[in-house]
């Protein structure tokens, strides 16, 4: 097989840049609503390729990931809320000092959030990797839900069941996509360095690593120390695309960790690129079967709308790709140039 | 140079109530190959994990060039040098040959614990490794990284070649012939730089040539590497020919121990491989 050349990739690589700079400024030609989604997607891309690196890269299968979206997303916007904001949704028990008289810029808070969310990664990850397996799942799961009730519970920092309103929109579509460009950088750079050679050597045998002179508990540690920091990012991205943010667990709760779940497991376990694929069809799939949950008429047929259809068909859509792909749509590979080439020669 | 490169001083290992291994007491000279042979279940394999760490021994300590090893973490124990391969091979089956060697080296960037470890037994010959953020050197592929990461594929084809199986370099590591699998895996043990490497049936499931192929291929590393090695077998023929001395196991106890030629005479390992005379 034909091997492209480094300058072959290189070009094709600024031409794809190019052309996505190009989408991306002119989304709006598709209307507002389009270009939220756009944004959507790359924040969905983001929690997905931050997930794949603990439970496809890493092979250790935790269920937290929506906590730390959620420590993220309140981090931030308890940062970027104005401070006449605050006051005003606050009125069961006033906002704590400091954060009832700061307000900081939407970068230094969303890394705020990013920093926070990993300090708590580490807090969760330190006790609880010494489980493994489905224990680690459950334990995972469970911190989830407890950060989840303490927001609900905190009226004094994060307002409670009120939840925030009033959250400044920054999120658009450069602020998302940027953050998914540095997030696919830095760990698609970790998965093809020596310490991603490890982390994949500990997801095929952890005895084998550890004999191999791999310390095996600091290595998952820092897979999942990384993986928070990055859905912390993607938390505080999701906050201002919301602009309200509530601790029901159909927002930030298991919900979201199980659809982050379904977005890297479709895209392919352990791939970066097959984790964007999965995010993209999910949020795709998700907005397109809303149809379903209105009256459709086909050759004079009306067929009634049921609330929950589009949940209902995405879940067969889920079921008929696993039967068809069983590793996902990429597998464990990485969509490249190479990739795509030897895919066409085949074709 | 009769240095002791391993000493194990009577080691015994309980499972809840089964003694696996009898206040053990062996060692083994630098340069040597001595071989640890036994019927199934003596407890030879048993004894190979509590000298890498996967077990801890119930009573007993291990020393390596001196230095008490009982308990210390398998990834500590492989970077103070012992390397060894396994039974049933395990090898990391997804991941290319060369990066399945590449990986055994990683330890490199966070050998500092180790480093360290031996720095508190032996200041002068182990200096002090100072902490290196090597972690993000590596994702934004600094030029030190890089130059490491060079030397490392270096290394690792030079072993690949050394072993002969360098044409498999990108290949998966599942999708080589068995005996191809079992060299690659003492290819990965060498990469860690070992000085006691320790095999465990290498020749399991091997043909005549592939054992002969394998025979040379130890002599090989011995002469090259200035290897220890200790190894398991059930192969007698080939446990004869490549070892200096043998070390026999039955029941978790050491029966008898000496040269290949006093144990293929001795009384109790004949007894213990075919049972008793009665039944002969």
């Amino acid at each position: 097989m034909k091997k492209l050349s480094l300058r072959v990739n290189i070009i094709l690589t600024i031409l794809l840049l190019i052309g996505a700079y190009f989408f991306l400024a002119n989304v709006n030609i598709f209307g507002g609503y389009w270009s939220r989604i756009v944004t959507l997607i790359a924040i969905y891309s983001i929690m997905a390729v931050s997930y794949t690196l603990v439970n496809g890269i890493t092979g250790i299968f935790s269920l937290g990931q929506a906590g730390f979206i959620a420590i993220g997303a309140y981090t931030s916007a308890l940062l970027t809320l104005s401070i006449q904001q605050k006051a005003m949704s606050f009125f069961i028990q006033p906002l704590i000092w400091p954060l009832n008289s700061i307000q900081i810029g939407f970068l230094p808070a969303t890394i705020m959030g990013g920093l926070v969310a990993a300090f708590f990664a580490f807090l969760i990850g330190y006790p609880s990797l010494r489980l493994t397996g489905d224990y680690f799942a459950i334990a995972t799961l469970a911190f989830a839900e407890v950060i989840r009730i303490f927001i609900q519970n905190l009226y004094g920092i994060t307002n409670g069941t009120l939840g925030l309103k009033g959250i400044p929109s920054y999120t658009n579509v450069w602020w998302a996509w940027g953050w998914l460009l540095v997030t696919i950088i830095v760990i698609g750079s970790l998965k093809f360095s020596s310490y991603g050679r490890a982390l994949r050597a500990i997801s095929e045998d952890p005895v084998a690593a550890k004999v191999m002179g791999i310390n095996v508990f600091n290595h998952q540690l820092m897979a999942f120390v990384v993986s928070g920091f990055f859905a912390g990012i993607a938390g505080a991205l999701y906050a201002h695309w919301l602009t309200t943010l509530d601790p029901r667990p159909s927002s930030l709760g298991v919900m979201l960790t199980f659809y982050v779940l379904i977005m890297i497991v479709i895209g392919g376990l352990g791939s970066i690129s097959g984790a964007v694929l999965g995010a993209v069809f999910f949020a795709l799939a998700s907005q397109w079967l809303r149809i379903f949950e209105s009256n459709i008429s086909i050759f004079g047929l009306t067929i009634p709308g049921v609330p929950g259809m589009s949940m209902l068909i995405l879940s067969t859509l889920f079921i008929v790709i696993m039967i068809f792909w069983r590793k996902g749509i990429m597998g464990k590979q990485e969509l490249s140039w190479q990739f795509i080439y030897s895919l066409a020669r085949r074709g | 140079m009769a240095e002791n490169i391993l000493r194990v001083d009577d080691i015994t290992i309980k499972f809840g109530g089964l003694t696996a291994v009898n206040s053990l007491a062996m060692h083994i000279n630098k340069g040597e190959l001595v071989g640890l042979i036994g019927p199934n279940g003596a407890g030879k394999t048993t004894i190979f994990n509590v000298i890498t760490g996967i077990y801890k021994p119930t009573s007993g300590k291990a020393f390596f060039k001196g230095i008490d090893i009982t308990g210390l973490k398998p990834h500590i124990i492989n970077q103070i040098g012992i390397a060894r391969t396994f039974q049933n091979i395990r090898l990391f089956s997804d991941m290319t040959v060369l990066e399945n060697v590449m990986v055994a080296q990683h330890s490199f960037f966070t050998d500092q614990k180790a480093m360290n470890f031996l720095h508190d037994h032996n200041s002068k010959k182990y200096p002090k490794v100072h902490w290196k953020p090597w972690f993000f050197s590596a994702i934004l592929k600094t030029p030190d990284y890089l130059k490491v990461e060079k030397q490392m594929r270096i290394y690792a084809m030079d072993l690949l070649k050394i072993l002969d199986i360098e044409q498999y370099i990108d290949a998966k590591a599942s999708s080589l012939p068995y005996g191809q699998q079992r060299k690659l895996e003492i290819a990965r043990a060498l990469a860690s730089k070992p000085s006691l490497l320790i095999l465990d049936e290498p020749a399991a499931g091997m043909n005549q040539r592939e054992s002969q192929d394998l025979l040379d291929t130890i002599r090989k590393i011995m002469k090259d590497f200035s290897m220890t090695i200790l190894l398991i077998e059930h192969d007698m023929k080939f446990v004869m020919n490549i070892c200096e001395r043998i070390y026999v196991l039955d029941y978790g106890k050491l029966i008898a121990h000496g040269k290949p030629m006093e144990i293929q005479n001795d009384r109790k390992v004949i007894e213990a491989y075919l049972g008793d005379e009665a039944y002969v």
